[in-house]
């Protein structure tokens, strides 16, 4: 008999560490543990024991026989919110040293409406690199125009570098004692010549003064347009990076001490796992919410639904994401902590409306809103806090068991929490508190609602071709009130929902993202040789970054016949300034038909979305940047099949009744303890599913049928 | 038999709109807000579910445009209007809009297009004429009417600024023109379209009568995709909730936000008459040539404005006083007033989670027939009327400042003037290629005013879009291929000094780069060189005035080609050619609107923002303060001596005792230079008598006294003779 083997996945958020920790054969177990941001290893060990402890084993068992173990921690996000990073020094074209203090004047990313409307209270992010750090190069490239061949080719040089001012700008950085040596030129994404030899410079006087500061450049980041952004995320993976590598290999320090063998991973926020050792670490900044929809896409390849939208609702978080024919749609300057940057990461809207979002009402107006505020882990006027939350709401209507908040392991109190709502929400407009609070909890199923019909009417898509997958500690509770919203074509809760994000981080693939701008313009009057010579460009380029691939994955491990490349293209009618970005089937464009190939998938993709009236093949096409991603193998969770039984629940599982208020009356409910269910089972509503960690609220007009994986399928009846 | 609810006409409905707000001083005579009380999370769930449906026709649409004004810098906005035209909710971007489709609507409806052209589902409504409530032919607005079983419930609207609108000047910020004919394609409201479906003529228009006509093509399909995606949600909206609670929930929306607005104002303000001035010039002299004469002289645009808070939160702003129609740019209608000064009540007062047009319903203008806003040529020229009026942005700002720190909400107190500057280019390049564009980044972005207890921040702020956005200069120049950025950046000392100063004001510097066979820029710029630039408070000093700066056939090129450098702002360009580190063969500078200036390559191109006021006296700014402006480079050790009164040694510390010993001398000359109050008087009425004035100014005066209440303020001011008068 063959030993079993484990993966261990971990997503660290701002309260609480989720684990989840799998065999080869499927069995699972999972965990949690209170975040320690300044020492993670003490979360990830004490998460991990939660789990193994379930089992009756220790980390140590566990980490013996892991083949692979993945984290996903705070420490970044750490480092930005207590401004802990690295000493930066910057070296900037000339005329631009202001560039990341002026930061395109983006004061109100993150802000709601009202408060954007709001100016004077808008403010900065604190400097990531201080002035005196920042040296001017006097130098310029061309970036080229829209206007192709009647003006300069991009890439040219109008001014040349004037190397004397790169070096006295890297000795007086290195008097000054910066820790890290940044570049960034105008135009750099169209020839990064001045950027390479203002680093090469730089090297070399490291080198003779006997220092090793490293020193990189906006393009080895992202070769792509937009300079504040692109500045960005280069001082972002300058600042953060050091600090944040530290505190991720101490967690494998404490990984390997226990006996684990093997490099431990990290999760990217565009859903790709990387060795620690990731030189572009930045690149993990942004991966919080990734895991779920992850999780999601393992999900729907597994269930062959290639149409998904994942909805997770906790305490903080309500995040939705989309999986449209088996692709994650990825954004490319995503917003992060009030910071845009430019790095690739799975679209994800951030809500902010979680269960611990607080609730207030306005008599004079009679206005109502929910949030922005969150109590976070002090949940509401029910455990440790003044303020009146959603979590209030579930608990006074009956939805949740008082006695049995995180297995039993938190009293909370519903008294206190009815009180505070009828004193500061209901009294004050004049409205019965149970009403009340149905009608709150319809606003917040609204704005998912909302929500998710802008992201599918976008993107011209359609909800009842769609799977919904719920998770999160509050999903499977508040299911009900979206499901009523839209249509789908089925609704499915998994039974680990609860820690469904670390799951995602278990299911990540292997695989390396890169970007890189082009040039590349399709005119209706071009001649083929034109169009053929800028094919071969793209063939090139794009065999470029395979070799990039090839090289990066070979250094962490993979021999190359392991290695298989996607790519995929950024493309728009000429003078547009967005860009749509379609996967292609070949990574090259050597024949007009592999040309033809290529805009057909921007069309139909185009088409998808807007009216036909919005096409414009007049103009031509432009192709502004390709990527290739390349992936190699890593081991997966596997699910678990059990033989199903019937329809009826097993007796034990039936914890006896509860009265909850639910559309305008008390109605008893049944309460099952989810464990205890068994594949087959049908539970007709009114009921409730109680899990140590979640709790799943089915109306009279639904049931739920769990499946051969215990899949729960909530359905109309 | 109409098309709206009851089958009344929509001329009707908007009728009743007006009288019965006269009448109770309820908008739509609520006294009550019936669907609130009843049920106010439903209806808040209902007002919700139309903010989403704008916002999210914006943010699909706005991918499908060329425009980097529309993409980057947000001038761009989707909204909802009621049949009677009152705007309900709107998309994010540029708020103020929502002001002017209760004019466009009460045009179409004295119009009659009910009958004629005919009011039909997925009909297409076109209008950028500002006779009929459009701010300025760059906006160019594009609105659905979205039926309901037969009857008319809304309209989706969209709208977005140009590049340019084929006017005399490139752009859409034209300076120069003196009529309606050379403001550029103007079209009043026309059924450009049917079956959700734009009909082929109109995209002609676009390009015979505009130079970008690929973006301007653009820009129109993405406002069809806009409104068009929101007539559908919308139609989904009135069926989840019912004709009636649509209808009537959209008047209530309207009537609740009038009273939280009112609410903020009663709140937080004192009560009373704020008086506010700013002058700006427009100089036409010689620019036209014998075309048209009435436009050959200079004006100097008298912007007076006093905003009466009343007891009751509403507010009354009076312009008489304001110079008077003439043959120029600057004129504009009330439409264009109410948008552009809205900009300065979002701020203020008027931050919701949702803009409406509840803010005519609690803000009164009175705007002399005959003046430049309300003119009675009907072919007055109107291309940027909006220039003028964005100085009335800031009388809210600074009025109600004023009115909220007398009551001690500090940090509501937000003192702003226009500090922006834009330029449109246009040109031929070496193989006859002809193009145009133009670059808002000045626009789009500002730092702000110091407040009473912190420095302005730096380019932290926008005035006619509340999310600022400077853009990429990427971007921008792959737009503009002959203009080379050398730099973009804060300018030293550039900003109103204080206690606490306003935050720097921002620069560019450009390269001309390889213009081929012709090219003209032309900027525009807020402060206007005089009068406009922003006051300081409690002994703050003013801002900076906007900059522009040409500098011809320059030996830049040598420069750089034996391995010098450039400069990277005007005062630095202008000091290395004071000193002769550069040559240039002319320069021209402007501290307003440039007329159409022909560049050659190599020529340098500056124009830079101006920053807003200090906050206090210089001499009590902390020495830590400067001392941390001297470490970061933001102010020089010049004026840390000559205005602030603070000794920097070396290493840039201030010497605290050396310091105490300059400031007390600088306070002992300015008791030695000030003047008696009642000598000061006296002296200036013997100006006032003599009419001892340059003729611009006389003109000015001329003109201003033709109004009562100027009058007699004037006169009273300077007792005068009754028959004072000047010619």
């Amino acid at each position: 008999m063959t030993e079993t083997k484990y993966i261990v996945a971990q997503d660290a958020g701002g309260s609480m560490t989720d684990c989840f920790l799998v065999d080869t054969k499927g069995n699972f177990s999972t965990g949690k543990f209170i975040t320690h941001p300044e020492e993670e290893r003490i979360s990830y060990l004490g998460s991990l024991n939660d789990a193994a402890a379930k089992w009756n084993m220790d980390t140590k068992t566990i980490h013996k026989s892991a083949i692979s173990s993945t984290y996903t921690g705070t420490s970044m996000i750490n480092i930005l919110l207590t401004q802990g990073g690295s000493n930066v020094g910057l070296l900037i074209t000339r005329g631009f040293a202001h560039l990341p203090i002026i930061e395109r004047g983006l004061t109100w990313i993150g802000q709601t409406y009202e408060d954007i409307l709001h100016q004077q209270l808008h403010e900065h992010t604190p400097w990531l690199v201080q002035p005196e750090n920042i040296k001017e190069v006097t130098e310029r490239i061309n970036v080229g125009s829209y206007y192709m061949l009647h003006h300069s080719f991009p890439g040219t040089v109008i001014i040349p570098l004037l190397e004397q001012d790169v070096v006295q700008g890297v000795n007086e950085l290195l008097d000054n004692g910066v820790e890290i040596i940044s570049c960034l030129t105008l135009g750099s994404y169209t020839n990064p010549v001045h950027e390479n030899r203002m680093a090469e410079i730089a090297k070399e006087i490291i080198a003779e003064r006997g220092l090793e500061t490293p020193v990189i450049t906006s393009n080895e980041m992202c070769s792509v347009p937009n300079e504040t952004e692109r500045l960005k995320t280069l001082l972002i993976q300058c600042y953060i990076q050091e600090t944040a590598r530290r505190a991720l290999i101490s967690v494998e320090d404490a990984a390997k001490k226990e006996g684990y063998a093997y490099d431990l991973m990290t999760l990217l926020g565009y859903g790709a796992a990387a060795t620690v050792r990731y030189p572009k670490l930045a690149e993990a900044v942004a991966s919080g919410p990734t895991g779920g929809l992850l999780g999601g896409k393992f999900i729907s390849e597994f269930l062959d639904r290639p149409n998904m939208i994942c909805w997770d609702l906790g305490c903080t978080t309500c995040d939705v994401g989309l999986i449209a024919g088996g692709l994650l749609p990825v954004n490319k300057s995503p917003e992060f902590a009030a910071h845009k940057v430019r790095m690739p990461m799975i679209a994800i809207d951030c809500l902010g409306a979680g269960c611990s979002h607080v609730v207030k009402a306005d008599a004079a107006s009679g206005r109502i809103t929910i949030g922005p505020e969150s109590v976070r882990a002090d949940l509401g006027t029910m455990y440790a806090s003044d303020e009146v939350t959603i979590g209030d709401i579930d608990l006074t209507l009956g939805y949740v068991n008082p006695d049995y908040f995180l297995g039993g392991t938190i009293q909370v109190n519903r008294e206190r929490a009815k009180e505070e709502l009828t004193k500061r929400v209901a009294e004050p407009l004049g409205q019965d508190v149970y009403d009340l609070s149905l009608k709150i909890l319809d606003l917040l199923h609204d704005k998912v609602v909302n929500h998710i019909n802008g992201i599918m009417l976008s993107k011209g898509l359609n909800p009842a071709e769609f799977t919904l997958l719920v998770h999160g500690a509050a999903g499977p509770l508040h299911l009900w009130g979206v499901e009523r919203g839209i249509h789908f074509q089925e609704v499915l809760v998994v039974p680990w929902s609860a820690v469904f994000s670390s799951f995602g981080v278990a299911a990540a693939d292997y695989f390396h993202r890169y970007d890189k701008a082009v040039t590349f313009f399709l005119t209706p009057d071009m001649a083929d040789d034109v169009k053929l010579m800028q094919g071969n460009v793209l063939s090139q380029t794009w065999a470029e970054l395979e070799e990039r691939g090839y090289r990066e994955l070979e250094e962490e491990g993979f021999p190359r016949d392991q290695i298989s490349f996607r790519h995929g293209i950024s493309c728009r009618y000429v003078g547009q300034l967005s860009n749509w970005e379609v996967p292609v089937e070949v990574g090259r464009a050597e024949t007009l038909e592999d040309l033809d190939k290529i805009i057909h998938a921007f069309e139909a993709n185009y088409t998808n979305i807007y009216p036909s009236g919005a096409r414009y093949p007049e103009a031509g096409y432009q192709i502004t940047e390709i990527y290739v991603e390349a992936a190699a193998e890593k081991p997966k969770p596997a699910i678990h099949d059990y033989p199903l039984q019937g329809e009826a629940p097993p007796e034990k599982a039936h914890k006896g009744k509860r009265e909850a208020f639910f559309d305008g009356e008390w109605i008893p409910f049944d309460l099952y303890e989810q464990d205890l269910l068994e594949a087959g089972n049908r539970i007709d509503g009114p009921a409730i599913i109680e899990h140590t960690q979640t709790t799943f609220l089915i109306p009279p007009q639904n049931y739920v049928e769990l499946d051969e994986y215990k899949f729960m399928r909530y359905k109309r009846k | 038999m109409g098309i709206c609810h009851h089958d009344k006409t929509l001329k009707e409905i908007v009728d009743e709109r007006e009288h019965s707000f006269q009448e109770t001083g309820f908008a739509y005579g609520l006294e009550r807000l019936e669907l609130v009380e009843e049920d106010p999370a439903k209806f808040m769930r209902f007002q919700m579910r139309l903010v989403a449906s704008c916002i999210n026709a914006r943010e699909s649409a706005k991918l499908i445009s060329a425009n980097p004004m529309s993409m980057i810098q947000g001038e761009l906005l989707f909204m909802l209007a009621n049949a009677e035209g009152d705007v309900i909710s709107a998309s994010y971007g540029l708020a103020g809009h929502i002001q002017c489709m209760p004019f466009i609507v009460r045009n179409i409806a004295n119009l009659g297009f009910e009958d004629d052209p005919g009011i039909h589902e997925g009909d297409i409504f076109s209008c950028n004429d500002p006779m009929y409530g459009p701010p300025h032919n760059a906006d160019c607005y594009t609105f659905l009417p979205v039926f309901y079983k037969g009857e008319l419930v809304s309209w989706t609207v969209g709208l977005n600024h140009i590049v340019d609108v084929g006017g005399i000047q490139p752009g859409g910020l034209g300076v120069i023109s003196p009529n309606i004919f050379t403001d550029g394609f103007t079209y009043p409201p026309t059924k450009t379209g049917a079956n959700f479906k734009q009909h082929k003529w109109w995209e002609l228009h676009w390009k015979r009568r505009t130079r970008t006509e690929m973006f301007n093509v653009l820009d129109d399909k993405m406002r069809v995709a806009g409104v068009a995606s929101l007539h559908d949600r919308i139609q989904d909206i009135v069926e989840e909730f019912g004709t009636e609670y649509y209808r009537q929930g959209l008047k209530e929306i309207i009537e609740r936000e009038r009273r939280i607005l009112v609410e903020r104002i009663r709140s937080q303000a004192i009560p009373g008459k704020y008086k506010y001035l700013q002058l700006s010039a427009v100089n036409y002299k010689g620019t036209l040539g014998k075309l048209w004469p009435a436009s050959n002289r200079n004006w100097i645009i008298h912007k007076t404005g006093e905003l009466n808070i009343r007891t009751d939160g509403t507010l009354l702003t009076d312009l008489e006083g304001l110079t008077s129609e003439a043959e120029f740019h600057a004129n504009a209608y009330e439409p264009a007033v109410r948008m552009l000064t809205s900009l300065g009540m979002w701020p203020m007062f008027a931050y919701t989670e949702t803009i409406n047009s509840s803010l005519l319903y609690m803000t009164d203008w009175n705007i002399p027939p005959g003046s430049m806003f309300n003119p009675q040529n009907p072919y007055a020229g109107t291309v940027m009327g909006l220039g003028v009026i964005a100085g009335y942005i800031y009388l809210f700002h600074n009025c109600l400042s004023l009115a909220y720190f007398s009551r001690g909400f500090l940090e509501e107190t937000f003192p702003a003037d226009g500090t922006t500057i834009g330029y449109g280019a246009a040109g031929t390049l070496e193989d006859g290629f002809q193009w145009a564009g133009g670059d808002m980044s000045l626009i789009t972005c500002q730092s702000e005013g110091a407040t009473p207890y912190h420095d302005g921040f730096d380019a932290a702020v926008c005035s006619p879009n509340p999310a600022a956005d400077i853009g990429e200069t990427e971007a921008v120049e792959f737009l503009l291929p002959t203009q080379v950025n050398l730099g973009k950046k804060l300018i030293p000392d550039f900003c109103g000094h204080g206690k606490f100063r306003g935050g720097l004001g921002i620069g560019m510097l450009q390269l001309v780069n390889k213009p081929g066979r012709s090219l003209i820029l032309n900027a525009f710029a807020a402060t206007d060189g005089m009068g406009a630039c922003a006051l300081g408070r409690s002994g703050g000093y003013p801002g900076t005035n906007d900059i522009v700066v040409f500098a011809h056939d320059t030996n830049i090129r040598e420069t750089l080609e034996k391995g010098g450098t450039y400069p990277r702002d005007f005062v630095e360009m202008n000091q290395w050619i004071k000193e002769g580190k550069l040559r240039a063969e002319t320069v021209e500078s402007y501290k307003g609107p440039t007329p159409s200036i022909p560049c050659r390559d190599g020529d340098l191109f500056a124009t830079a923002a101006g920053s807003r006021g200090g906050w206090g006296d210089v001499l009590e700014r902390d020495y830590d303060l400067i001392q941390n402006d001297i470490k970061y480079g933001w102010i020089t050790k010049e004026t840390a001596e000559t205005v602030y009164g603070a000794r920097v040694d070396e290493e840039g510390r201030v010497q605290r005792e050396a310091s105490d010993q300059l400031r007390h001398e600088m306070r002992e000359r300015r008791k030695q230079r000030s003047v008696d109050a009642k000598d000061w008087w006296i002296q200036e009425r013997r100006k006032v008598l003599k009419k001892d004035w340059h003729e611009d100014i006389r003109n000015m005066y001329s003109d201003c006294l033709k109004y009562k209440k100027f009058r007699d303020e004037f006169t009273g001011m300077w007792q005068l003779p009754e028959d004072y008068n000047i010619e």
